[in-house]
């Protein structure tokens, strides 16, 4: 018991002595939620954007944690990071930007990534907070398939009813295809795995499926795309990285996009100048159309969408 | 790490320290592997954070997830007493269902209230929550010395024997899930406050967090007495924070991000191998 204490006591002690190294150069700290493909482009395109502006890696110095989707790991790297008094932190995904909300002092900024609904979860105008917010464009999107399909009548959505994101964005969608007298057929799953019979239940009803951008949902694509192929039901989506993958066609921004676009923006405020809004939408939009779907189905594309495409 | 990194990880670690409470009594306590824990950390979060968001008093929006929390225990224990369903299924099944229902109380993936009152409006969160800590681990002791404690903690050791002294061991599992779900409730509800929301994935490696934390701690200091058992838990889940906190500056020698995880488990794995060296008698493990 007495050798237990010792030990607890030396690796406290350690903890004081080890000092965190002091540069002269900004400090940028990144807390990422958890890793997958949408959140890793999103902080890879951030990077991208700081090393093509010139100022990383000679002005500016990231610190990056993953929390590996841990809430208390989450917790404890926002504390963590605050501590140093970092110019910047951004956060990527909701439950970071809300950790790291609690944990940062006034002197730093808050940069979020990645999160669909800022003011519902108080990020809102305010002088240390920027960040770019993912509305996908669903307007747009289903305007170019009703050029495409005139006599659509029908479209499913699978989503996972745990994502605040999806909620919105299904909300959004169902709102868009009432105006236009389309119906929407819901179906909610948990988890990946319910994915095959929420699809099954889909086949005969509807003339294509619309894939939000719903963690659950995407990392089962795969298996949504072969199954599309087999019972010619096309899907859509507005995250044009996904159409790579089998999906037909998307609009939208990529979230490599989105994290180019924060790190113009801390770029911006680092060399002195002033951002035209905080908190910005997506501003490029990129339609995507896997032209061997298109082959395989037989869908006519009208010129002038093709034109569209870049 | 500097001081604050520091009291960060302790901050955390007291925090989760309930959670290793909750999980000794039903681990190491009465033998029970009850994983509802992942479930009714987030109950505690929803339920607190749904009634604060609505206007009602901090302190009763905690007792309130202090009861759901003891409620879902009491699931698990039915199921497992009355249907003999097998006790990790029966978490299982509970922690499963309390996704859905952590939906319906909170209405939507994830509230806000970081605007709102919480029970930490007086004292510094740190405090704050020392003081939760040392009054929970203050009535546990005394609970476990008493005649039902010692009840309860008799079906751990020998359920057989228990009951043929008389004791209903039924009834005594059911009581120690009851309240160790109101103990990892009640940290669930204190980490939304202190955190300013509450999230449905919130929960999600809860159980293992606890586990190592009481791992940690049992190999360290070898508790025999059930009142240093519980202190042991805050002790692993401290210590635990701290290793995070050293995993966390590990880009200074070059690591990366990514393998917070694989260093957060070797220096875990090293914390008990430096208890063990020298030591020839044998320690109990879960």
């Amino acid at each position: 018991m007495k050798k237990g204490f010792f030990i607890v006591m030396i690796i406290t002690l350690l903890g004081f002595i080890c000092p965190s190294i002091a540069e002269d150069k900004v400090t940028i700290t990144v807390n990422q939620f958890v890793s997958h493909v949408a959140l890793d482009a999103a902080y890879n395109g951030l990077v991208k954007s700081l090393e093509e502006r010139e100022i990383l890696p000679n002005k500016v110095k990231i610190i990056m944690a993953n929390a590996q989707g841990n809430i208390g790991n989450s917790a404890q790297i926002a504390k963590h990071q605050a501590s140093a008094k970092p110019e910047f932190m951004v956060a990527i995904a909701t439950p970071s930007a809300q950790t790291l909300m609690k944990a940062k002092t006034d002197t730093s900024t808050l940069a979020f990534l990645a999160v669909s609904d800022p003011e519902a979860i108080n990020l809102t105008n305010r002088a240390d907070i920027i960040g770019v917010a993912d509305n996908p464009p669903i307007e747009e999107l289903i305007e170019k398939i009703t050029q495409i399909f005139p006599d659509i009548k029908n479209i499913g959505v699978i989503f996972n009813y745990g994502e605040i994101n999806s909620i919105k964005t299904v909300e959004r969608l169902e709102k868009v295809l009432k105006d236009r007298n389309i119906i929407l057929k819901k179906i909610a799953i948990t988890n990946s795995n319910d994915i095959k019979n929420a699809f099954n239940k889909l086949i005969g009803e509807v003339n294509l499926i619309y894939i939000p951008q719903d963690n659950t949902v995407v990392s089962a694509l795969a298996s949504m795309v072969s199954m599309s192929r087999a019972n010619k039901i096309p899907l859509i989506a507005n995250d044009p990285t996904l159409v790579d993958q089998g999906v037909m066609m998307a609009l939208g921004t990529n979230y490599f996009r989105s994290g180019e676009q924060l790190g113009n923006m801390i770029a911006d405020l680092i060399e002195g100048k002033k951002l035209e809004k905080n908190i910005q939408n997506t501003n490029i939009k990129e339609l995507k159309i896997n032209d061997e779907v298109v082959k395989e189905f037989g869908i006519v594309i009208p010129e002038n969408i093709k034109r569209g495409e870049n | 790490m500097n001081q604050l990194q520091l009291l960060g990880a302790i901050e955390i670690g007291l925090i989760y320290s309930l959670v290793a409470i909750g999980v000794y009594i039903t681990f190491k306590v009465i033998d029970f592997p009850d994983l509802t824990v992942d479930g009714s950390f987030t109950l505690g979060a929803a339920v607190s954070s749904a009634m604060i968001f609505t206007g009602y008093d901090p302190y009763l929006a905690t007792i309130a997830a202090i009861f759901a929390g003891s409620l879902s225990g009491m699931v698990t224990g039915y199921l497992n007493v009355r249907w003999e369903i097998l006790g990790l299924l029966a978490g299982i099944l509970t922690m499963t269902a309390l996704y859905s229902v952590n939906l319906r109380i909170m209405g939507r993936p994830n509230i806000a209230i970081i605007d709102s009152a919480t029970v930490f409006k007086n004292w510094s969160i740190i405090i704050t929550i020392l003081i939760v800590t040392i009054i929970s681990i203050f009535m546990l002791a005394r609970f476990f010395a008493s005649e039902f404690g010692l009840a309860v903690r008799a079906i751990g050791i020998n359920p057989k024997v228990s009951s043929a002294y008389g004791i209903k061991v039924g009834l005594m599992k059911i009581v120690a899930l009851s309240i160790s779900n109101a103990i990892v409730a009640l940290a669930g509800s204190l980490f939304a406050q202190s955190q300013g929301f509450a999230d449905i994935s919130m929960g999600m490696g809860t159980i293992i967090v606890g586990l190592a934390s009481v791992i940690i701690g049992d190999a360290l200091l070898h508790p025999e007495r059930i009142w240093v058992g519980l202190v042991t838990c805050a002790v692993g889940s401290i210590i635990y924070r701290i290793v995070i906190a050293f995993a966390l500056n590990a880009h200074d020698i070059g690591l990366e991000a990514s393998d917070l995880n694989l260093i957060t488990a070797l220096l875990v794995a090293l914390t008990m191998i430096a208890s063990k060296l020298k030591k020839k008698k044998s320690v109990r493990v879960i």
